[in-house]
């Protein structure tokens, strides 16, 4: 008899990233051929809180899966104020051309929410990198956030996470980012900028690299090993400049970066500097950074 | 002084991918041959490289451009001239990143008083 398998996940009220899942979700990788799940929920009805990296977790798990032919369904938080949140940072639309149910009715249009700089986007190839990092440029320069050398320091980031999900992924769906601008009601104001794709993750990326393979055994070890200088999946010995750069910026005061790929995360802040561990599946790789205003 | 003025070539505000500097680089090819034929190599002035109006840039749109300078210098040099090179009105501070991508490519990175870069030949302190 044929067993339908039929997956509904439901994250904590308040959803910061895929490492707070619970572990039976693992062994259920849209990514591989062997995903047999009939349909797949992502049920956020009691979320009073969706944080930017976990959108990104539910565009790329449910775009996965929809592409293996599961029949996928985001449910919407029930809290009117998250849903247009959710609304204004793409997240509904995109799910939508990627064939999974979102029913957002009563949902007003979304305004021209400032705080988006830029919606999750998808793209595939670095000149679509390039596209999307001068459109973030555009919009934050109209949007006058921040300290005046803000706006090329977020657009350098934010441009390095594109291109390495475009150049190294091998993502079948491709890639999504997102940059958004918060102020917060007890002061202070942060970018935080959001890239993910659904592909091979760094560990696969790192081992097409012979030189590099017997140096890493795990997604958390390849995650620490990829931020370091002029280290590359290509072999090319003047490549693998980005992500090290990219990690070089985030140690500063109030700066932070985050990086998921497979079952393995390394997070970097000023007092941490960097602290990799295993943690619950991301199918693909995920960067997340979040810098002072 | 020879320069080249990337703005006038690339008119994206934000410069990044590695493709896009190799756009420049018959331009960079150019700003070399006629700095050598003005004499700047022979007087050790340096190449400038202008970034005014772009206003943003990428390191791995940075380390593909030091690449292609260093190599361009060496088909013309045999390897053994001079390299110099000021990056005018960089669209950024210069942080650690960009001192790795000089370190990369075996030259210095500092900043001047008026606001450029020098990148300048290191390969005898590797020795």
């Amino acid at each position: 008899m044929e067993m339908w398998i039929v997956l509904v996940i439901k994250p904590k009220h308040e959803f910061k990233h895929a490492g707070e899942l619970p572990t039976r979700f693992d062994r259920h990788d849209p990514r591989e051929a062997s995903f047999d799940v009939h349909s797949v929920d992502i049920d956020l009805r009691k979320c009073t809180f969706v944080r930017p990296q976990a959108a990104l977790w539910c565009v790329i798990y449910l775009t996965l899966a929809a592409k293996r032919g599961s029949r996928c369904r985001l449910l919407v938080p029930e809290d009117y104020g998250v849903c247009a949140y959710l609304k204004s940072l793409g997240l509904f639309s995109v799910l939508k051309d990627c064939s999974v149910e979102v029913d957002d009715r009563g949902v007003g249009d979304v305004r021209n929410d400032q705080k988006t700089v830029l919606p999750i986007t998808p793209f595939t190839t670095t000149a679509d990198a390039s596209d999307l990092t001068n459109r973030a440029f555009e919009r934050l320069q109209a949007c006058d956030i921040g300290a005046a050398n803000l706006t090329s320091l977020v657009t350098e980031l934010f441009s390095e996470l594109a291109l390495n999900a475009a150049q190294h992924s091998d993502s079948s769906i491709g890639a999504f980012g997102c940059i958004q601008f918060f102020e917060f009601t007890r002061g202070g104001s942060r970018i935080t900028c959001a890239v993910a794709d659904g592909g091979i993750g760094v560990l696969a990326s790192l081992c097409r690299n012979e030189k590099l393979a017997s140096r890493v055994t795990y997604d958390w070890d390849a995650l620490e090993l990829a931020v370091r200088e002029r280290v590359s999946g290509t072999g090319d010995a003047h490549r693998g400049i980005g992500l090290y750069g990219v990690s070089e910026d985030v140690r500063r005061p109030s700066h932070s970066l985050l990086l998921h790929s497979g079952i393995g995360s390394l997070n970097i802040t000023e007092d941490l500097e960097s602290f990799a561990q295993r943690t619950r599946l991301f199918p693909g790789t995920m960067a997340f950074l979040s810098i002072p205003a | 002084m020879s320069t080249l003025r990337v703005h006038d070539i690339l008119h994206d505000r934000v410069l990044v991918s590695r493709e896009s500097a190799r756009v420049i680089e018959d331009a960079v090819a150019e700003l070399i041959r006629q700095g050598r034929a003005d004499g700047d190599a022979a007087r050790n002035e340096p190449f400038t490289i202008d970034f005014d109006g772009v206003g943003g840039v990428a390191p791995s749109f940075v380390d593909e451009l030091v690449l292609i300078f260093v190599s361009q210098c060496d088909i013309m040099c045999g390897g053994t001239g001079p390299r110099r090179l000021v990056i005018a009105n960089p669209p950024t501070r210069l942080s650690s990143k960009f001192e790795a991508i000089a370190r990369g490519h075996h030259m210095s990175i500092e900043a001047q008083s008026d606001g450029s870069w020098l990148l300048a030949d290191a390969r005898k302190t590797d020795t």
